[in-house]
């Protein structure tokens, strides 16, 4: 910059423009660090969105196929509850992309006028593999329900760490989606 | 960056709503496939009817009216459907029947009974979202009563769709139960006898043979007996071109538990020990089907000139019926789930 340039200010000769360019190159690197932080924590939460919608997914195609199955083939034979779960879990292997140790799928249904699942199958072998919440259908002389469950701990894909000490990364989450149809006996 | 963390958390949301509304699309789409398969105009528990007493169409919305199938499916799945609120998190399930399915290619149903309802549905899931970043930026705007929330929807609709399926209808053909031949009493000749009167033209299917013994003790043990067909020089054949087959593992190593043994026939059938052999073969509806039953007369003989070897056999007979498996189409209705969105 120009530092010809000068006031007289109590005797002193003040340069009237200093030279910024350090001072540009500084902010830059700070607010390179803040955005590269939030791109990151976008991305992170983007994957936790992504992962989320997956398994309401998986959950939901399997409690249609369970309900629906094999009637859409003009068959009279609805599928068994391990077939269900199968759906579930194809599904999340499919496109989720989440390790097989990282997710859950448990799938359930009532019997008629039961008071509690009557059958249930798991077919994912992780500790967050619990059956849905037992709900009857209102109508359970003639229908019965089935559900789905699909749950998974979604660790954050981009790690970052404050000068390497401070954890900036979104916590591991467990995320679980029930998911429940009604089927006709 | 906020905007996009709003939008994702509405898009989730999003996701939940269309689920709610297959559930509940579906759900309804029960009572509606349960009230066609047995001609009612209501559903089958009254408390939770949603179908108009004269038939036709009808529309609700959970918010007001919740003893529906519908609105119990949509709660389970996260929408109690309190009513929408302006700027405020809540949500509203609504439904309407439809005389037809909305924007597909899909036959309508008719529905031919009185006052029967519509066979098809719709389910819509709106819901308030909660946004935060967005809710920062109009406050910053001045705009504090907006964008508190965005407002994400799923639709469903649903309804029974027809399809014909294969339904194996089993029919028991009228047979002369008279025994074959009678052991003990008379000379039982290898002259064969017609169980099955006159040649009929049977319908594409299968048909079953079971030879049984009956009378007499514990009846005598079914070897040698013999199912020939159409034609009485070609055995295990029941038309041209196929073969008599065993089921139910009938066909083996022989059993045979007679005190004679050697010089006869090798048994053909076998029993098994449950006094009777089956067999089954695939005709089609050209097929001429004579049935026969034949025993020797070796096997008959040896009874008669020793009764002591086989004293059981006393007024014991064979006889066999035959039964039909016949392939037949029917109607039948399913739930189907179209344009979710």
């Amino acid at each position: 910059m120009n530092g010809s340039v000068q006031l007289k200010r109590a005797g002193v000769a003040v340069p009237l423009f200093r030279d910024a360019s350090g001072q540009a190159l500084i902010e830059t690197a700070i607010l390179s660090m803040v955005l590269v932080l939030m791109l990151s924590m976008a991305a992170n939460f983007a994957f936790v969105a992504y992962v989320g919608a997956g398994i309401t997914s998986a959950s939901r195609q399997a409690a249609v196929y369970a309900a629906q199955g094999q009637q859409a083939t003009a068959s009279n034979s609805l599928p068994a509850v391990s077939a269900a779960c199968s759906i579930a879990a194809n599904e999340v292997n499919g496109w989720i992309g989440l390790s097989s140790t990282n997710w859950s799928a448990y799938a359930a249904s009532a019997a008629i006028s039961g008071s509690s699942w009557a059958n249930s199958s798991s077919c994912a072998g992780n500790s967050y593999s619990n059956a849905p919440a037992f709900n009857a259908d209102p109508e359970s002389a003639y229908f019965t329900i089935n559900a789905v469950k699909v749950s998974a701990a979604m660790n954050p894909p981009i790690a970052f760490k404050l000068f390497g000490k401070l954890s900036l990364t979104l916590p591991t989450t467990i995320y679980g989606r029930s998911v429940y149809m009604r089927q006709l006996n | 960056m906020g905007s996009a963390y709003d939008m994702s958390v509405a898009w989730v949301h999003k996701q939940w709503a269309d689920t709610a509304a297959e559930a509940a699309c579906t759900a309804g789409a029960m009572d509606l496939l349960y009230a066609a398969n047995h001609s009612l105009t209501s559903a089958p528990v009254t408390a939770y009817n949603f179908l108009p007493s004269n038939g036709g169409t009808a529309s609700g919305d959970c918010a007001t009216s919740s003893n529906s199938a519908m609105c119990y499916y949509a709660k389970l799945n996260g929408y109690p459907s309190g009513g929408l609120t302006s700027n405020t998190p809540s949500n509203d399930v609504q439904w309407n029947l439809t005389k037809a399915p909305a924007n597909t290619s899909i036959t309508p149903v008719t529905l031919s009974y009185a006052n029967a309802p519509a066979p098809y549905m719709s389910v819509a899931v709106t819901e308030n979202v909660p946004v935060t970043f967005l809710g920062i930026f109009a406050h910053v705007l001045g705009m504090p009563s907006s964008w508190k929330t965005i407002q994400v929807a799923g639709h469903c609709n649903c309804g029974l769709e027809a399809s014909t399926t294969n339904a194996s209808t089993t029919q028991t053909i009228p047979t002369e139960l008279t025994a074959l031949c009678t052991l003990g009493s008379q000379w039982c000749t290898a002259t064969t006898s017609t169980m099955r009167g006159g040649n009929q033209t049977a319908p594409s299917g299968t048909v079953n043979v079971t030879v049984f013994a009956a009378g007499g003790g514990i009846g005598p043990d079914l070897d040698n007996v013999t199912v020939i067909g159409p034609s009485a020089s070609i055995y295990y054949s029941c038309n041209s071109g196929s073969t008599w087959t065993a089921i139910n593992g009938n066909f083996g190593t022989p059993n045979i538990t007679y005190k004679w043994s050697g010089g006869y026939p090798f048994p053909v059938f076998v029993d098994q020990g449950d006094s009777q052999v089956k067999f089954t073969c695939a005709v089609t509806n050209t097929d001429q089907i004579w049935i026969y039953g034949t025993a020797s007369a070796e096997w008959a003989d040896y009874c008669i000139e020793d009764d002591t070897q086989c004293p059981d056999f006393d007024g014991a007979g064979i006889g066999f019926y035959t039964t039909y498996s016949i392939p037949t189409s029917a109607t039948v209705l399913h739930v189907t789930n179209f344009q979710n969105n």
